[in-house]
Parts: structure tokens; sequence; C-alpha cells
């Protein structure tokens, strides 16, 4: 077993599509909820206490917006509960701003999930794949933040040097003196890059169409991982698409009936958002006994060395 | 005999709005799988030289003549090899081919890199071919193995160390597997040390896999040793083309014929220049048999210098007294020099670094508990490896960084100059820059005016100092790198310090430059200014300084007077020291032996 995180990025990026094509195909309460409740699960799991600290300050505005904006300025629905200036607050906006609020929290939990499932070399990976130029201009940007900091860093010693520090200045020389700097650092830049063309010309750039490379290798994991992500998801992707989940809000509310199909792809797509956070706690399990059988051997061959003496 | 790769037909090239040809006539050729080094001082067109071996340097101007590139891939299967047949002229061969044919590695180490991790940088040049990802993975772990860089292919780019970057860049053009290497001072920028690995790579490369491998180098000592044929170049011209140990031909002729020395006299092997000023003026014929081969490496001076030293003595059969008379011009030499440090020594330190320590992160520490006091109007270098603290030394007494413990007291203005000049150039000419710094805290323009004519006269005066006067209407950046560092200089001795902080000044510059450098630094330390400089250039330190100090892991572990600090050291001292050893004592510089052979001879 391995970490979800471990697998090739095709797989973590059909997990991250699926999850979210269910989530926002639909404003409906059930796959909403369980959406949020599930990416809060795998977050919890994956961040500890402080996502959800994250995830309370985040869902204040939120819901803020959903429940209180929405019903001041919709009013559609027929429930009317009071009436603020002639002007009915309904129950039916009041759901829909806070299902709307809990569809939107969960989709923003679920890229910030996505954020440990897929770094920035399997980002790279995925964009260049289709856009090989894009993908190169990521990564060339990637590299070029810090080495400016580094020349910004280096002009600032420079300047402190001969006695210019910005610490013994007014708050205007201060702003200037930094722009001067600044200005120092774009032009030594831009010097550069006039090397770094001719270096990549000189490797052939240009030259016909590129390709990308990547240390990502499809393995049989992979291969079971993507069977079970089909297994699970590909039903309520399908019924999400068809349209299946919506709920009308307005005039009346009129929820998702519980039949018997939907109750099953509710489950599974409970089951298929579960699979990430299975796969790393099997794992973990997996690593411990490892580990734990590997402190017995240690231990007893230290047992030994000592009857030894 | 292995065929010609390269041959350059009568090339001439002038730059625009230039009135010389950088290059003159140049006809030679290159032959497969050999190791070519070419000499000259900075601007004598080697770089020009080197940028028409591959199409998309060749520059914009005016050029004649003919370069061809032979491609013998393109005939192996026809049978009989036809002489003809695959020789392209440079210009015309596909962007594909020049690409994959002929790899080129230049000087400058951050803005050749691309990609933000190592291994991706390593396929770079596969990818703009449109290799295959697993094609792509086999030939950057080949190269990753071949080059000894394993450990670091999964690194980010930036996190590496200038050595690790120039090996990376260097990878990256082998993983293409071109024929031709073409290496524009790829070494110019990295500790000697990380230099010499570069250099141990190239050659691994060229005797492994038979690449035949163009370099043009300033440190002549590194690659010497491993050419097969050098190139001398002056004035754009080539001199001649010799095998190392022939150099001294080249310089015999040279100054028969333009009665000078060759410019690149000051970059190759201190034993050769011994081996040569010895030699001078003597009859060549009577000279080969008593002196062998020029020695280019310090073991080959080593055994040239105990066969004289053994002749001498044997003929003159007085050989003590004469060793007693050299030991006497010796030390009164070294009284003289002792004499000049004692005057110095009245005014006291102006430097007092007390156990000081300091840590950019928690864990390590960069200095620890180091102490160092700096004699008033002395010279001093510093050296030591890369990641010793030197740099952080310098930034601490100058106070840009606040140390944690201990104490430094500075006695008089202080000024630190940067690595790279380039931090430091913000105006549109070399006169504007040195105006700034008057300027610069005032309102008033910063051109100038001739209304201005306080700091007219000081910009001239600091002009005619580092002797850049004729730059003065160019761009900072068009500068060589020996002048930008000058005006760089010039910016720093501006704002009137007593104590003179510089940070590796000399790297990069030529031989030429560096004694200029050192010429201008000695004057401005007579004048009563203190010098500070980190070098890695021993011999730069030998030389011009009046004490050393060797910095390792955080500490300065030496600091003495010159001549006792290389003497004391068995390793970390100049080639001629360690060439000298036990032969002839208290020998560290080049001069230093000059003296003593002069006066033995007598």
């Amino acid at each position: 077993m391995q970490r979800f995180n471990e697998y090739h990025p095709i797989i973590n990026l059909i997990f991250i599509v699926i999850a979210l094509i269910i989530t926002m195909s639909s404003i409906n309460p059930y796959t909403a909820g369980l959406s949020l409740f599930m990416a809060l699960l795998y977050g919890r799991y994956l961040y500890g206490r402080k996502y959800l600290k994250i995830f309370v300050f985040l869902s204040i505005p939120v819901i803020i917006f959903a429940a209180v904006f929405v019903p001041l300025f919709s009013h559609n629905g027929e429930t009317a509960l009071f009436y603020i200036n002639d002007l009915p607050v309904t129950l039916e906006t009041i759901l829909f701003g806070l299902v709307t609020g809990m569809m939107m929290l969960a989709t923003i939990s679920w890229f910030y999930v996505a954020g440990s499932m897929i770094d920035t070399e399997k980002f790279l990976y995925l964009t260049g794949r289709l856009l090989p130029t894009i993908a190169l201009i990521i990564s060339m940007t990637i590299g070029m933040i810090p080495k400016l900091i580094k020349k910004y860093k280096e002009v600032s010693d420079a300047q402190a040097g001969i006695g210019r520090n910005s610490g013994d200045m007014s708050v205007m020389r201060r702003i200037q003196f930094m722009l001067k700097k600044l200005s120092i650092v774009i032009s030594w830049t831009l010097e550069d890059s006039v090397n770094t063309t001719v270096s990549m010309e000189s490797r052939g750039y240009g030259t016909g169409k590129r390709t990308n490379t990547h240390l990502f290798k499809f393995i049989r994991n992979d291969r079971i991982m993507l069977v079970l992500l089909m297994a699970f998801g590909s039903f309520p992707c399908t019924m999400a698409i068809l349209g299946k989940y919506r709920v009308n809000y307005f005039p009346s509310m009129e929820f998702t009936e519980i039949t018997f199909i939907n109750v099953v792809s509710f489950f599974m797509f409970f089951l298929f958002m579960g699979i990430p956070m299975a796969s790393d706690i099997i794992n973990e399990a997996y690593e411990n006994s490892g580990e734990n059988m590997s402190k017995a051997a240690a231990n007893s061959n230290e047992r030994r060395d000592n009857n030894g003496r | 005999m292995a065929g010609n790769i390269i041959e350059f037909d009568n090339v001439s090239f002038t730059y625009p709005g230039a009135n010389k040809a950088a290059i003159k006539d140049i006809t030679f050729e290159i032959r497969q799988s050999e190791f070519i080094v070419i000499a000259g001082k900075s601007g004598c067109g080697k770089s020009t030289l080197l940028s028409h071996m591959k199409k998309n340097h060749i520059p914009f101007g005016r050029g004649e003549g003919n370069m061809y590139f032979i491609d013998n891939a393109n005939n192996e299967s026809g049978g009989i090899p036809n002489i003809n047949s695959g020789r392209i002229p440079i210009e015309e061969m596909s962007d594909r081919d020049s690409a994959k044919k002929i790899g080129f590695v230049g000087q400058d180490i951050d803005s050749q890199i691309v990609s933000d991790k190592v291994w991706h940088e390593l396929s770079f040049g596969l990818e703009n071919l449109g290799y295959k990802n697993d094609v792509m993975r086999r030939r950057t772990a080949e190269i990753a193995e071949f080059m000894g860089i394993r450990e670091i292919y999964r690194k980010k780019t930036e996190e590496l160390s200038g050595g690790e970057k120039q090996l990376v860049a260097l990878a990256s053009v082998m993983a293409m597997n071109p024929k031709v290497l073409i290496l524009d001072e790829p070494v110019n920028q990295l500790s000697p040390k990380a230099a010499k690995s570069f250099i141990n790579a190239l050659v691994q490369i060229n005797r492994e896999l038979s690449t035949t491998i163009v370099i043009s180098e300033q440190r002549l000592s590194d690659v010497l040793p491993y050419a097969d044929r050098v190139v001398v170049m002056q004035d754009g011209e080539i001199v001649d083309i010799k095998k190392p140990e022939e150099l001294d031909v080249v310089f015999d002729e040279y100054r028969k014929k333009k009665e000078r020395e060759l410019a690149i006299y000051n970059a190759i092997p201190a034993a050769s220049r011994i081996y040569m000023s010895a030699r001078k003026g003597q009859d060549g014929k009577q000279l080969n048999e008593k002196h062998g081969k020029m020695p280019v490496s310090v073991r080959q001076g080593r055994e040239w210098l105990e066969s004289i030293h053994n002749v001498e003595g044997g003929q003159s059969g007085t050989g003590k007294q004469n060793a007693n008379g050299k030991q006497n011009a010796n030390e009164k030499q070294n009284a003289n020099e002792k004499q000049i440090v004692a005057e110095n020594k009245k005014s006291g330190d102006c430097v007092k670094v007390k156990d000081i320590s300091f840590s950019y992160a928690k864990d390590r520490k960069v200095i620890d508990k180091l102490s160092l006091n700096i004699e008033s109007g002395s010279f001093t270098a510093i050296m030591g490896g890369n990641g010793s603290g030197k740099t952080t030394l310098l930034k601490c007494i100058s106070g840009i960084l606040k140390v944690r413990s201990g104490k430094i007291e500075t006695d008089g203005k202080v000024a630190y100059l940067v690595q790279n000049p380039k931090a430091l150039f913000t105006e549109l000419t070399a006169e504007e820059e040195l105006a700034e710094v008057l300027t610069d805290n005032k309102k008033n323009d910063k051109k100038i005016k001739s209304g201005n004519d306080q700091i007219k006269k000081k910009v001239d005066e600091m002009l005619a100092l580092l002797e850049i006067d004729d730059c003065r209407k160019m761009h900072p950046y068009d500068l060589s790198g020996g002048q930008a560092q000058r005006l760089a200089l010039g910016k720093v001795l501006l704002t009137e310090p007593d104590i003179l902080l510089l940070d590796e000044p000399t790297k990069g510059l030529d031989g030429e430059f560096k004694e200029k450098l050192g010429q201008i630094l000695k004057q401005l330390q007579s004048r009563g200014k203190t010098i500070v400089v980190i070098t890695h250039d021993m011999e730069f330190a030998a030389k011009h300084a009046t004490h050393c100090a060797f910095m390792f892991d955080g500490d300065i572990v030496a600091s003495d007077e010159k001549y006792t600090f290389f003497c004391e050291n068995m390793f970390f001292t100049t080639e001629v020291s360690r060439m000298t050893k036990g032969i002839l004592e208290r020998c560290i510089t080049v001069e230093d032996v000059q003296r003593r052979l002069a006066h033995g001879n007598k």
C-alpha cells in the first residue's frame, strides 16, 4: 500500500475532479453536506487540528454571505418568515444560501486537501502533458522567485556597504531607496535573462515540438486505485452530470426523492471520498507494524549481543 | 590520426560600431577528441572566437571567412571515408543539429540554469528535441551517474552551490551527447576547489567519452596539464598553437619579435614563469640541456628546481656559501618588510573583533567565537573555503549583520564592497555612477553639470586613480569584469572610508587586471587606508597583502604576517611555496624565487 499522495498524478487528478464535479454539479444539501464532512475529516487527518481552525476562520465570511446577504437581497420563495422594510425574508432563500455556502466550503476544503496530493512537481507534470511550454514557463517562474529575493538581498547589502541603511531614513526617502534597489534588481534580472535565452537556444529550444520529462511511473497500485475510484465514483458522477441531484428551491422546495437508487449513489459517493483517507490509514498501520517488527528484531539482536558478552 | 572536427578558414569579425576587428585572420583546425585550451587576456577575442563555433552564438557584425564543422557520423556507413563529406559550414547547420552536436557552457552560473529542479534541468535539451520520457530518464540517469551528481538529482537548482550549478549546466549539455564541447571561461566565477572538480569532470569527459573540448580559461594552471594544445591569442590574432610544455618557445619568440612579454604571462603556472625567467637571456640549446622541458605543474616544477639547484651547487663548489648568501639576501628583504609592518604597527589596531558568534538559522553557527585584530594601515587577505563564514565576517564587521554575542570595535569609517558589482550599479554611464555617490543625499540632479565643479573633479580623480578614464561614458553593464570591479571600488572609495572591506574583488579577473587591482589597493594602503580582502587567490594575497588569515568552520584558525603564514602552512599555501619548500626557504611568490635564483647565479 502507499499513501494517496504517492499515487500517480493522474490518479490524484481523477479523484479531485470527480469529487468536485459531484460537489459542484448541484446545490444539494446531501451531496454538499457529505462532501464537506469528508473533506473536513480528511483535512483533519492530514493537517491536524490547525486545519479545523483555518476552516472556522474561512467559514465565517462564507456563512455570513450565504445565510445573511442572500436572503436580504433575494426575495423569491413562498414561505415568508418575517418582513424587513416590507420585503419578505423567506425560508427558501435562507436554506438556499446555507446549502450554497456549504457547497462552497466543501469545494474550498477539497482544494486545500488537494494541495497535499498534488505538489508543484505533479502540477507541472499535469500541465506539461497538455501544454509543455506553459509548464516550462511555470517552472521558470518558480525558479525565478528565490533568485529575485537573493538579488534583492545582495543589492541591499551592497547599498548598506556604502553607508545607506533604510533604518535611518525618512519614510519618503525609504520608499525612494526601495524603488532604487528594485530598479537595480530588475535591470540585473533583464541582463541575466539575455544569457538564459542564449543558453536555452544552445540546447535546442524552439527547434521543434517540446516534450516534458517527469519521474512518475504508472504501476500496478495505480491501476488498482484507478479501478477502485472508477467503481465507486463513476455511478454518482454520472448521476450528477445527468442532473439527478438537482434541487429546486423556488418557488417552493423540491428535494431529491429518497429512492433506492439515490441512496445507493450517495453511499457510493461517501465511500468514494473515503478512499484517500483509507489508503493513508492502511499504509500507516502497515508501516507501524513493519517498524515494530524491525524494532523487535533490533531488540533481539541487542539481547543476543549482551548475551554474547 | 583522427580527422578534424572544426576548421576555421581566414575568419575575421568586427563588432558593429567598432573600428578594430575583434578577431583577425583566424585559421586553424581542431582535431577530433582534442583538449584545446584558448589562452589570452580578457578582451583578446577569446570569447568571440569561441562564439563562432556555434551557430546561435555568432554575434551580429561584419564577418569574413568560413567556419566548418566536420561530421564523420554521416560517412561512417558510407564505406570509404570521404574527406569532404560531412563538412558543413557552421552557419548553415540546422538549429537541431547545432544543439545536438555542439554543446556550449558559459561563465555566468545562475542565468544558464532554466529549470527549478536538477533532473528537469538535465533533461531540458532532450525535451527541446522532443525525446520520449523513458529515453530522457535513461539519459539523465546515465549522465548524473557519470558526472557524479547523483546526490543532487532531486534537489532544487536554487539550493546548489556555484560549483554544483556549473556541473549541472555541463551535465545538461552532455546529456545530448555532443561531439564538441565549447566552454567560455566556465570556472571563472568558481572557487579554486570547485574549479578543480569542474576541470576534472571535463578531463573525464574528454578521456572517457572522447568528446572534443575547446575551453578558454584565465587560470591556466588548472587546465594546462591536461591540454593537448594551447592556442595563444593576443589582440584578436592567434600568436601560436603549441603543446603546453612547448609554450616557452612561443613566449621567447614573441619577446624577440615584439620586445615585450605576452599578455598571458601572468596566467601561466608559477612553475612555468619561474622556469622562463631563469632561462631568460640565455642561449636556447645550452639551456635545454640544463633545464629540460618547461614545467607546468607543481610536481614538475619541484623536480626541475631540484635538478638546477643540484647542478648549481655542484658547479660552483661554493654551494654552501652561496646558500648563505641567498639567505642573507632574503633576510634583508624580510627585514625590510618587517620594518614596514612595524611602522604601521605604531598606529595600533583599527578593527578589534572579540569572541563573536553569528548564525542565520538556529541550529547552525556560521561564525563561532571568533577573535581577530586588524592593524591599522595593513592589507589583510582572508582566505578559506566556501561556506567557512568569510563573507558573514565582513558583513558583521561592516555592521550589516548584527552579532549576537561578542564585541566588534572599529576605529574609522567602514565601507564594504559586495562580490557582484552589478548589485551596486544604478546609472547609465560610469561617470554618473560615481557622481551618484556624491549627490545621492542631496536633492540636485545626478547629471554632472558644469557648475558642479567639485563633484566633477572628484569623479575625474577617481576615474584616473582606477585607470578607467577611457570608459567613462560606457554603460556599467558593458564594462569588462575588471573594469566593473574597479568602478564599484570607485563608488565605495568615494564614501571616503578608512577601512575598506572587499568581498572577492579578484573573482573572474585575469592576471593583468588582478595585478592592476593589487597596485591600486597598495596605493590606497600607502595613503593610510586599512584594507581587508576576501580572496581565493593565494598568489594575489602573497604578492600584495601584508597579513593573511585562514578561516575555517566559522573561525580564524591562522592569522599572521604573510611570510610566516604561507611558510608555516603545509597545504593551504601558494603554488610557489609548495614547489620550493625544503629547497628554497621563505619563497612564496614568483618574484621571491626569481630574486633568489638571480642572486644564486651571481
